[in-house]
């Protein structure tokens, strides 16, 4: 077995260690200041999206609103502190809950098609949204003001639970899980169509706009949950990081190094199930950026989920954060639905990584 | 025997007068222009009609007499959702209204054209926009081939310019020129009541003034603010001599508009419509047929609460008013415009009582009890 085994060959490769390790640790510098570049753009999109509106607040009464909010009138209090700020925030949360979300599912389902949307999550919130919405039925005791959310968030919550359960049935065939996120996505779907079927025009155009997405419910209130979700979840995923990272070369590789992959799914799953039904039920079904910020992520970042991860977030929040800026500026004055935007504005992003092809593979 | 002869001359004359009447009416035959600009013949004989939507009975019953459903033998069944108070009024006076076929629900696409088809209408009413089969519904040339004219009428999409010309087509398409002409009569005599006041008003003088329509309904989505630009409610604004400022922003006759354009024009009037009943226990203003002026405005207080609108100029100092919202898709429309030029114009229009012009129409043209509260102020006036 061993005939061929000749000391001298492997030299030189043991030569060669500190180079490799200052190799990596050039890697390592090269995707921290990727991350870095990242929160900038994020920060600059969330001021761009903040400064323009189509009030034309002035920088300076801007900044008078934040510091001062009393010196000024109740029309700017609200533009800014109930419209601006919320809105520029929140789209950046749920794009990082949905880039995050999605990029966990990716990788415990071994399968790039996984996201919140493609496995049914979405669809699933949207059902739940359309009870709320045309037939008005919700859970006994919520204000009206939040039973659409409350929907959504149990809906979605249902559909990773049932996700979960095929995973565990079917012991760890990824495919069929997906399989199953897809035939869960077309059901719920069905049965919104059949909803819609029996809607007056006004709930039936409510829901359209709820699921074509849309930032403009932000409140304060939604932000801090989702920041919280977010600030539980991230260092979660980041402590599970290595383990995430194992299970990409397979299963049995990852079991072999002594990892609870079942204990892992499930958790992870569980931070699925949060993050992306939070951020559905906010701000209504948002498809595009689950399954792209992951992939976007993986081409600049690799497989290392130490940087896989957070790069997911940060993509899918510069992205939302973009379309928010876009949806509010294609026609002055008029919200166009974010969900449309997105699309439109992470595709383009989205193929000039694709096609540039220099990811870190 | 010879007392008879000059009788059957009457009669021979008689007949030929007859004959001549059907032979020149035939060598007639009503031929017309619908609102899609598409020529139709309308048969001699209607004695089954289609409507496309349901709230074409507000123009149907005003030229039937006490008949209005005699002759329908169809239509959508969106009515029932849309206007349940209207529905009821009729329902009270016409319980057939619950045995008539329904072609679909509320949308175009549940439309079964096996369904109309198998109704075998004499000639069937479409609007150009809406709930029921549209222009490009194949159902238009199924029916076609069939032998069954379609009439494209439209109160909705624009309706200041289309609101006549429907009435007309539907009183030709039924055989009603007259009751249809009475109507047109009426309603013109209103119009220029109200245009011969606010045609004066330069442009730059006008109020601006924002109409949020189904505000409340949109639970889960944006707070606010769909509405009408040019077209739909904004017609009636326009008429009623209001600046809608939701026309230069919105590319068609509906849309949303930012909440935030909204606080920074701040209008001079704040306007909400809306389609609630009696017994919705959900968001938005309660207006139409059986519903008090009390109820109608313990609805409208609740959705000027709501942040980004409370701080309206126009709420701040009262100049808030809840309208019908089905006004964009019916004749009765001239009473929005009334009742809006009497917000925005409140001296010029001292004399103008909308709630007269309500019970006449009802009165003149209308076989069931329609009244209630269609347009109500936030504040009461002292």
């Amino acid at each position: 077995m061993n005939a061929s085994f000749d000391p001298l060959k492997d030299l030189p490769k043991a030569a060669s260690v500190t180079p490799t390790l200052d190799d990596y640790r050039r890697v390592v510098r090269r995707r921290l200041l990727l991350l870095g570049l990242f929160l900038l753009a994020i920060a600059a999109s969330v001021l761009l999206d903040f400064t323009i509106g189509p009030s034309g607040l002035s920088l300076h009464a801007l900044w008078q609103t934040l510091v001062d909010r009393h010196s000024v009138s109740a029309g700017q209090q609200v533009i800014v502190w109930s419209i601006r700020l919320p809105q520029s925030l929140m789209a950046v949360l749920v794009g990082a809950a949905l880039g995050l979300a999605g990029a966990e599912m990716q990788t415990i389902l071994n399968n790039p098609l996984a996201s919140p949307f493609t496995l049914g999550v979405s669809h699933a919130a949207a059902f739940g949204a359309a009870l709320a919405i045309i037939l008005n039925l919700g859970v006994p005791g919520v204000p009206e003001e939040w039973i659409v959310a409350v929907n959504a968030f149990i809906f979605a919550v249902i559909a990773t639970l049932l996700l979960d359960l095929m995973a565990r049935w079917r012991k760890a065939d990824t495919g069929v899980v997906v399989l199953f996120g897809i035939a869960l996505g077309f059901t719920f779907g069905a049965l919104v169509s059949l909803i819609q079927f029996v809607a007056s025009e006004d709930a039936l155009q409510a829901l359209v706009f709820w699921t074509l997405g849309s930032l403009a419910r932000a409140t304060w209130f939604k932000l801090a949950l989702l920041a919280v979700a977010l600030a539980v979840a991230l260092p979660c995923a980041m402590r599970r990081s290595w383990q995430l990272t194992a299970l990409r070369l397979g299963e049995d590789r990852a079991a072999s190094f002594g990892i609870d992959v079942k204990r892992l799914r499930l958790g992870t799953l569980l931070r699925v199930s949060v993050l992306s039904a939070l951020a559905v039920a906010f701000v209504g079904t948002i498809g595009f950026i689950g399954l792209v910020g992951p992939h976007i992520s993986r081409l600049l970042f690799g497989e290392d989920h130490r940087f896989y991860l957070p790069g997911s977030a940060l993509a899918g929040a510069l992205i939302l954060s973009l379309a928010s800026v876009a949806s509010k500026n294609i026609i002055p004055g008029v919200l166009i639905p974010v969900g449309i935007v997105t699309a439109l504005v992470g595709i383009p992003f989205f193929l000039t990584i694709v096609l540039r092809g220099k990811g870190v593979r | 025997m010879r007392s008879c002869l000059p009788s059957v001359k009457t009669s021979a004359s008689l007949l030929s007068a007859l004959f001549f009447a059907c032979c020149s009416h035939a060598a007639l035959a009503l031929t017309v222009t619908d609102v899609a600009g598409r020529t139709v013949d309308i048969p001699d004989k209607v004695d089954h009609v289609l409507l496309g939507e349901g709230r074409m009975l507000y123009s149907v019953a005003m030229m039937e007499g006490d008949q209005p459903f005699k002759r329908i033998v169809g239509w959508q069944g969106e009515l029932s959702t849309v206007d349940r108070p209207g529905y009821a009024a009729f329902k009270a006076k016409f319980p057939q209204i619950d045995q008539l076929p329904t072609i679909g629900t509320t949308s175009e696409a549940s439309v079964s054209p096996e369904k109309v088809l198998a109704l075998h209408p004499d000639i069937a009413i479409f609007g150009i926009a809406g709930h029921g089969p549209g222009v490009k519904n194949e159902l238009v040339e199924q029916l076609q081939q069939a032998g069954v004219p379609v009439v494209f009428i439209d109160f909705r999409q624009h309706p200041l310019q289309n609101t006549i010309p429907s009435l007309r087509l539907i009183g030709q398409a039924l055989h009603r020129e007259k009751q249809a002409q009475a109507y047109i009569d009426f309603y013109q005599q209103h119009l220029k009541r109200v245009e011969e006041v606010v045609n004066k008003v330069s442009l730059d003088q006008r109020p601006t003034v924002f109409i949020e329509m189904l505000a409340g309904y949109n639970k889960g989505g944006a707070v606010c603010c769909h509405t009408a630009g040019n077209g739909n409610m904004g017609d009636f604004i326009q008429a009623a001599g209001g600046n809608n400022i939701a026309a230069k922003l919105l590319p068609g006759p509906i849309g949303d508009i930012n909440l935030e354009k909204l606080i920074s024009a701040d209008p001079k009037f704040y306007l909400v419509d809306g389609t609630r009943d009696n017994s919705s226990t959900e968001a938005g203003l309660k207006v139409g047929a059986g519903i008090s002026e009390a109820q109608s405005r313990a609805s409208l207080e609740p959705l000027v609460a709501r942040e980004g609108i409370s701080t309206l100029t126009a709420v701040q100092e009262g100049r808030v008013h809840g309208i019908w919202h089905n006004f964009y898709d019916s004749p009765y429309n001239i009473l929005a415009i009334e009742a809006m030029a009497k917000w925005f114009y409140p001296e010029q229009f001292k004399d103008l009582d909308p709630n007269k012009t309500l019970a006449e129409l009802q009165q003149r043209f209308l076989p069931v009890d329609i009244s209630g509260t269609y347009w109500v102020d936030l504040k009461t006036t002292p």
